[in-house]
């Protein structure tokens, strides 16, 4: 039973540690919508094998639900304000999910 | 008398190395096991920490191994065992393992929750403790 348990656990920390598992890019588009925002599309490269559930992304006091990822390509789009454009590389990320429903893991990326 | 003395001693014996035992099981390996398994450091317990747990641990299972076939050490071997895994989850800083990962020019602050896994070692530990008080008192 702990075995059945840990399993996704191991698998995930086993595959996060090969690298690239997760992979997260930001573009702005350069329209403006009334001059005061602007679009930026989030895209979400998930590589792993193990279901991730419930997974958010907060940025710019914004939050992006992605929900449930499997391997795949998850796009999102988000509008901000023009200024705050400038800042989007700076500013911290947080990344929340549950492997497989069970452990959650919040990354922060300053 | 002579043979009361020795069966003392055996019994005394016996929870030195039952102390011993579930000492390096749930503070020493069982934690470096699943560091191992997640790589994510786990601060181990040193010092003056280590030394009250292994006297906690010896303590406690002398005393169970000196009430051997009362009706206390049913309750009591229960009780051990559960303590002993509150003893990892505590060890586990409750299962919130944190781990900060430099990443290019970046840092990567992560937080996982692994108290499931704890949750189903203190119930494990629960059933051992029943089973063990239960065949200790069959034989």
């Amino acid at each position: 039973m702990l075995l059945a348990v840990l399993s996704p656990l191991i698998i995930f920390m086993y595959e996060v540690g090969k690298g690239n598992v997760i992979q997260v890019s930001m573009s702005i588009i350069n329209t403006t919508i009334d001059g005061v925002k602007t679009a930026v599309v989030v895209k979400l490269i998930y590589n792993g094998s193990v279901k991730l559930t419930d997974l958010k992304l907060y940025i710019l006091n914004k939050t992006l639900l992605f929900g449930d990822v499997s391997r795949g390509e998850y796009v999102r789009n988000v509008t901000i304000d023009v200024y705050a454009s400038k800042e989007l590389l700076d500013m911290p990320m947080t990344l929340e999910f549950k492997i497989a429903g069970l452990y959650h893991l919040s990354a922060i990326v300053r | 008398m002579k043979r009361n003395v020795v069966e003392m001693v055996k019994k005394i014996a016996r929870g030195v190395i039952f102390g011993l035992f579930y000492y390096l099981l749930y503070i020493i390996a069982l934690p470096m096991l699943f560091s191992r398994i997640l790589q994510i450091p786990i601060e181990m317990v040193t010092g003056v920490a280590a030394a009250s747990y292994i006297w906690f641990f010896i303590a406690l299972e002398t005393f169970i191994s000196l009430v051997h076939k009362h009706l206390i050490s049913i309750p009591m071997k229960v009780l051990s065992k559960m303590l002993y895994a509150l003893m990892l989850y505590s060890v586990f800083n409750h299962g919130i393992l944190t781990i900060e990962i430099p990443y290019n020019s970046y840092t990567i602050s992560t937080t996982i929750n692994i108290s499931v896994v704890l949750y189903i070692i203190i119930l494990a530990s629960i059933i051992y403790g029943f089973l063990d008080a239960f065949s200790l008192f069959s034989r």
